[in-house]
């Protein structure tokens, strides 16, 4: 099963909300789109899903055209940022309305049901209210009700936005297992270039309704496309250099070392990361972030240095990659 | 500790303006006191009480003032729904509509009732004149008993409507969107978003406008008392009416005492109900 999108484009009140998206999701992959908030992710979603009508552009769906079918008939398992669950009603009813409303026999509905409440490790809460689950069990029975759906593509709106940050590194493995790397193409989207980078195959990077970049994480973090991207992925923050001959420098922290042929700056303030530790330096080209072991003590005047390799050059002007 | 002390003022207040008089109707309601007995309070050992029993106008404003209460609730609760959907669409000038609906409400029943008075007159009344126009005969609603209890329904749907629509219209704004769309995703059309989502999430919502439109409607006094004065026949008299026209026409207070102490019973009891229906249904109101 397959998703493409083609110069897909929504626009309210003569303002583009995204414009010219394209992208192809192959079956089981699965693909993050990725931006600060405004940028159009929920929306791309929304078109996809048939919640909004696009105004431009085509969306295909196991190559069948759903550009102007309704969401059901679209077949897609949507899970909501809220998790959208109806409060009203426990964890197997809230699972079985959909399946009643298509006509599913009961039969059926009880059979899909405790099957995929065992596969959700639900069993044991199928009468609750969602009041009464936690943030992760509400966003196993909101993935349940998308499985339910034999859907020909999976949406995740933003599934982990809901949960601290502990309960959603350790929900990821699981998420993974239960609903990536299944036939279907999966559109994963989030804020967190983390757990983009983590969850996805490929990452849509989105920047004012428009595509920026788009590859697997390690093309995003090794040769990022524009300044936009290289400073939207990679933690700690990528360095910019000052602009020389409309070319701008960057340099990841992680690449710089200290090298007493290098060239001098002062040490401003350190972050002891656990695993490693960042300083933050300043020099005469401006402050500098570098990542350093965590055992590393370093006195105030240090001299540093870096391969030009690891060097990313953009144009100032366009913010483009050079090369 | 401190939380009793600090409702301490509420619960004095309510028992100085409701406590006492109930308790002093209740007392009253074993005594005579009218212009018999120069109205001094003398013990008649429950007379009063087996003159209600047997007061076949007390059981006909009982059976009125039912009718007219359930009658027009559930005919606002229907129409007010209507309202607060339409209202919860998006459209133009959504917000003055909005203020508009709710001019009915804010008039004086006084007056409205007043303006409704006339709009029935007969031979002076729009409807009077329009059914004359049309070839019907003069149908003189309110000299008609049986026609008379609709206009004072009619009258109060319009006055209370608004006070439902707006309890509704909150209740609506409370339904996250994407429950709507989630279902729509699932293949439900509106009839099951309406079945499945508005109403199960609006019954808190619509157990509280019955509970305050009923108290109400039960002791519905003014918009009676300035349309039709009970009349004809007595047909549109209400309990509360009655219990008025003992005390102050007929200066039988020990027996208006035991209308009011009665229907103040019926009345409670209908309260208490409803109270539970909500209390069952707090689950719903807490899980968002």
């Amino acid at each position: 099963m397959t998703l493409n999108v083609i110069n897909m484009g929504k626009c309210i009140n003569k303002k583009w909300i995204i414009r010219d998206i394209s992208f192809d999701v192959k079956d089981g992959e699965c693909l993050a789109i990725l931006g600060p908030s405004g940028c159009g992710k929920s929306t791309t979603l929304r078109l996809i899903a048939g919640l909004d009508k696009a105004n431009q552009g085509k969306i295909y769906i196991n190559g069948l055209d759903v550009t102007n079918l309704s969401p059901v008939d679209r077949q897609v398992g949507m899970v909501f940022q809220s998790y959208a669950l109806f409060p009203h009603l426990d964890v197997s009813s809230n699972l079985s309305l959909g399946l009643k409303i298509r006509g599913v026999s009961l039969e059926d509905q009880t059979k899909k049901i405790t099957s995929i409440l065992s596969i959700m490790q639900l069993d044991h809460l199928s009468d609750r209210l969602p009041s009464e689950l936690s943030g992760g069990q509400r966003q196993r029975v909101a993935l349940a009700r998308a499985l339910l759906r034999d859907a020909h593509v999976y949406l995740l709106d933003e599934p982990m936005s809901n949960l601290d940050a502990q309960l959603r590194e350790t929900l990821r493995p699981e998420l993974r297992k239960l609903v990536l790397n299944r036939e279907q193409p999966v559109l994963y989207v989030t804020h967190d270039q983390q757990e983009a980078m983590a969850m996805a195959d490929r990452i849509a990077i989105l920047k004012d309704g428009y595509i920026e970049q788009i590859g697997t994480p390690e093309e995003l973090y090794k040769k990022p496309g524009s300044i936009f991207v290289a400073n939207f992925i990679g933690r700690p923050q990528i360095n910019m250099l000052p602009i020389s001959n409309g070319v701008i420098k960057a340099i990841r922290p992680e690449h710089i070392y200290i090298d007493n042929q290098g060239f001098p700056c002062k040490l401003v303030h350190k972050e002891w990361l656990g695993i490693n530790q960042l300083f933050f330096l300043d020099t005469a080209i401006g402050p500098i972030r570098m990542i350093c072991e965590s055992s590393v003590s370093l006195p105030q005047e240090i001299n540093i240095s870096w391969d030009e390799k690891n060097v990313h050059e953009f144009n100032a002007n366009s913010g483009k990659r050079c090369i | 500790m401190i939380n009793y002390i600090l409702i301490l003022p509420a619960i004095i207040l309510i028992g100085i303006v409701f406590g006492y008089p109930i308790i002093r109707y209740f007392w009253l309601s074993f005594h005579a006191s009218s212009v018999l007995t120069n109205l001094d309070v003398i013990n008649n050992n429950g007379a009063n009480w087996l003159r209600v029993i047997g007061d076949g106008r007390f059981w006909q404003d009982t059976i009125q003032t039912f009718r007219f209460a359930s009658v027009s609730v559930s005919l606002e609760l229907i129409i007010a729904m209507a309202i607060a959907l339409l209202l919860n669409q998006k459209f133009r000038a959504r917000g003055v509509v909005r203020a508009l609906t709710l001019l009915p409400w804010a008039l004086p029943t006084t007056i409205m009732a007043l303006g409704w008075r006339w709009i029935f007159n007969t031979p002076y009344g729009p409807i009077e004149k329009i059914a004359l126009l049309m070839g019907f005969e003069s149908i003189n609603i309110l000299s008609n008993p049986n026609l008379a209890w609709m206009a004072t329904v009619i009258a109060d749907i319009w006055k209370t409507t608004p006070f439902i629509t707006l309890i509704l219209l909150a209740g609506l704004q409370t339904i996250p969107n994407d429950l709507y769309e989630a279902l729509k995703l699932e293949g439900g059309k509106s009839f099951d978003s309406f079945i499945r989502i508005t109403v199960p999430l609006l019954r808190p919502y619509l157990l509280i406008s019955v509970l305050f439109r009923l108290a109400q409607a039960f002791g519905v006094f003014d918009l009676i008392q300035v349309m039709t004065g009970g009349g004809p026949a007595g047909s549109t008299e209400s309990l509360g009416l009655y219990a008025y026209l003992n005390a102050m026409r007929f200066l039988d207070f020990g027996y208006s005492a035991t209308i009011i102490f009665f229907s103040f019973i019926i009345l409670s009891s209908f309260c208490l109900l409803s109270w539970f229906l909500i209390r069952k249904s707090k689950l719903i109101l807490s899980s968002k």
